[in-house]
């Protein structure tokens, strides 16, 4: 019998670096990623694992940054202003190669922004920090997505070796649904015959693990590996869900929380005798963009909806090139323009119907 | 009876040498001096010159600060 | 990422030729037998002092009269006669301090962004569950100025690590600006009147601070000057390694380490600036010693 759980999505996710065997969690509290650090100290202990609340998000990634050195599964989780701070060390993690997952759970901004959910984070999410690297990013939409994209997430850092971002948001980590807790199975990993040890783990043979990859070694076989590696991603792990797209005139684009609202609103234009379908990108990096440029074909309208000014809207712009017109569902069209208001699907399917 | 003087020998690694002279600073019998002679990067490195009185302090392999001196005693 | 060390010597910023220098045999040999490799002349004669069986033969790629390079074989020694070699996996911070200890070491290493050395040190520790030695190595810029938060909050959280602090009262990998502990009065190339206690504050006393601190079971500051010194250093560092071995506390010690190029003096007439003035600052001893963390007070749950 499968399990069944009343939780939210932040601790859903807690739930699922569970499942994933993540042994090790270094976190810091922010809003609205609470639940889940509280989560993490309630539950790790018990289960033998190491929970370490950090005096920053600094020290929380490079922590996270160290265990993954030794081998382990690691984790952290934050907010949209301590994603910012995060940025340094989730570059240098990039430099050293490190499999791990960091899970933001976007709040608004700029600066403080509001403890409110958002999802103002895409671009520093895909476009990463300094240095050019890129990070697999997956966005679910719910809480049972959010339980299954974390153990997808561990899996790929380990078959990668890459660090993945988890992009939530406010809106699900406070939400509470029903889930179902099931170990997902994956085929067998590589191992891990890199990992730091000491070195007699390795016939007394040292392992020098570094940040430096322009100071030490060779840059050009660093640049070459990683080119190497976010191809065979691009290739391989691009995932996207599709709802009603066939026949449809209007193609909504929306991912996480937003995503619901957008499927309500098809919905409901479909009920009203409008073809509306939704494409919801589950990995923003690598982005579907072959998905969405080959829907081009035969449709030619194109409504993102996400919460924020335009981000994930440039990604479409370049996937459609230039073929499809896109109008956007943004921040502007909250139901409240305030730190509390959210895109509700009514103005959704408002945009749809004025479409043009 | 007579005890037996120990034997040192003070084997200088020219190539890793910077010239910093701290062994020849730091030896209390000046055994040490700095030679004329330049190694392959440019600097002159120390010479040992007086081992008759070198007691195996050890004290310039321990100072030097590019590991270019080391000290030993025959057994 | 994994390199040789040809690639490490070869690359290092610092730019020394030392590639050339190494006799390439001799290395493949030292790197692939590891610890195990024996001095060939054991029987016949004893090593007095030299360099430490966990480093490779390998040039060191610091400036010349630069003091880091004699901390680095402190380093190397205790390790080989606490017989940890094994276990013992080093977190170089961002500077000069590392250098020595990444072109040489035989034991495990790596590298931490600017100042969270102690932060990444946290991270090793509870990944191998506390099986590993795991220390760090900081200069002032790195653990006094950008990592003070990270070192600190490591003591308080009541981590079992070992930082050696190499206070050369500058920044030397940049070019010598001022650092924290830059003495007032004291020109670097971002104080060129000196540094006035106005404008540039006053230099900070790590040892001192780290002895305050609950976490800390030792705390020094000690130089290698002399040979007296140096043995003085040598104890402090073993003793702080010693701290971690036995799941005492965090082990702390700062070493006053001279750098030529700063002063833009010779390194004899850079040692004695640092004996006038350095010591005048920064009094050499052991601040802190204890075989147990104590707590004050405890709330009944």
């Amino acid at each position: 019998m499968v399990e069944k759980a009343l939780i939210s999505g932040n601790e859903a996710i807690g739930y699922g670096a569970i499942y994933a065997d993540c042994t090790h969690y270094f976190g810091y509290p922010i809003t609205p990623q609470n639940e889940l650090i509280e989560f993490m100290a309630r539950e790790f202990p018990e289960l033998g694992r190491t929970f370490v609340q950090a005096e920053s998000e600094f020290a929380s990634i490079n922590m996270v940054c160290g265990a993954a050195l030794t081998g382990v599964r690691a984790m952290t989780s934050t907010a949209s202003t301590a994603f910012s701070l995060m940025q340094e060390g989730i570059s240098g993690i990039a430099s050293m190669e490190l499999p791990c997952v960091i899970v933001d759970v976007q709040r608004g901004g700029p600066g403080a922004g509001s403890t409110q959910h958002s999802q103002m984070d895409y671009l520093l999410a895909t476009r990463c920090a300094h240095g050019g690297y890129k990070n697999i990013v997956l966005a679910p939409f719910s809480a049972q997505e959010g339980f299954e994209l974390t153990q997808l997430a561990f899996y790929l850092a380990d078959k990668y070796r890459i660090h993945v971002i988890l992009l939530s948001d406010g809106l699900l980590g406070q939400m509470y649904e029903s889930v179902e807790l099931k170990k997902l199975e994956f085929p067998p990993l590589p191992g891990k015959d890199w990992a730091m040890k000491g070195c007699a783990a390795h016939n007394y043979e040292r392992t020098f693990i570094h940040n430096a990859p322009g100071i030490i070694g060779s840059y050009y076989d660093f640049m070459k590996r990683s080119k190497e590696k976010y191809e065979r991603i691009k290739e391989e792990e691009v995932r996207y869900e599709t709802y009603e797209i066939e026949d449809a005139d209007i193609v909504l684009v929306s991912y996480g929380s937003t995503a619901r609202a957008a499927m309500e609103a098809m919905y409901r234009a479909r009920k009203e005798g409008i073809k509306a379908g939704l494409f919801r990108p589950i990995t923003l990096w690598p982005f579907p963009r072959e998905a969405i440029n080959k829907m081009t074909e035969d449709k030619k309208n194109f409504l993102v909806v996400e919460d924020c000014m335009g981000q994930m809207i440039e990604d479409v712009e370049l996937a459609v090139e230039g073929n499809a017109v896109i109008n956007l569902v943004g921040s502007m069209d909250r139901n409240l323009p305030t730190g509390s208001g959210m895109i509700l699907s009514k103005k959704v399917l408002e945009k749809i119907k004025s479409f043009g | 009876m007579e005890k037996k003087k120990k034997v040192i020998e003070v084997e200088i690694n020219k190539e890793f040498c910077k010239a910093c002279s701290y062994c020849v600073d730091s030896c209390p019998k000046e055994c040490l001096v700095m030679g004329e002679e330049l190694n392959s990067t440019g600097y002159n490195f120390p010479v040992f010159v007086n081992q008759d009185d070198c007691t195996g302090c050890g004290a310039c392999g321990f100072l030097c600060p590019d590991i270019a001196i080391e000290v030993y005693e025959v057994l | 990422m994994r390199c040789t060390n040809e690639e490490v010597i070869s690359a290092s910023p610092l730019r020394v030729f030392c590639i050339l220098l190494l006799e390439e045999d001799v290395l493949q040999r030292e790197v692939s037998k590891g610890r195990k490799m024996e001095d060939n002349n054991k029987d016949l004669r004893r090593l007095i002092s030299g360099r430490p069986k966990c480093f490779m033969i390998a040039g060191s790629p610091l400036c010349a009269g630069c003091q880091h390079g004699t901390i680095s074989r402190i380093i190397g020694e205790v390790i080989d006669d606490l017989g940890i070699v094994g276990k013992t996996i080093a977190v170089g911070g961002v500077g000069c301090h590392s250098m020595l200890v990444m072109s040489a070491s035989k034991f495990d290493l790596t590298t931490a962004l600017h100042g969270r050395a102690p932060a990444l040190g946290t991270g090793i520790k509870r990944g191998t569950d506390g099986k590993a030695i795991v220390f760090t190595l900081q200069g002032d810029g790195d653990l006094a100025a950008i990592g003070m938060g990270d070192l600190i909050n490591a003591t308080v959280r009541g981590e079992k690590l070992t930082t050696i602090f190499f206070n050369n009262a500058g920044y030397g990998t940049t070019g010598g600006q001022m650092a924290p502990t830059t003495l007032i009065g004291q020109t670097t190339t971002t104080t060129p009147s000196g540094r006035s206690p106005d404008t540039g504050g006053f230099p900070i006393h790590v040892a001192e601070l780290m002895a305050g601190l609950a976490g800390v079971a030792y705390s020094a500051r000690c130089a290698v000057n002399t040979i007296a010194q140096y043995k003085r250093t040598k104890k402090a560092v073993r003793t702080a390694f010693q701290k971690q071995i036995d799941n005492i506390g965090y082990g702390f010690v700062e070493i006053l380490s001279a750098c030529p190029p700063l002063l833009k003096m010779r390194p004899t007439d850079a040692r004695k600036w640092f004996e006038k003035h350095m010591f005048a600052e920064y009094p050499l001893g052991e601040f802190k010693n204890v075989d147990e963390t104590k707590i004050q007070y405890q709330v009944e749950t």
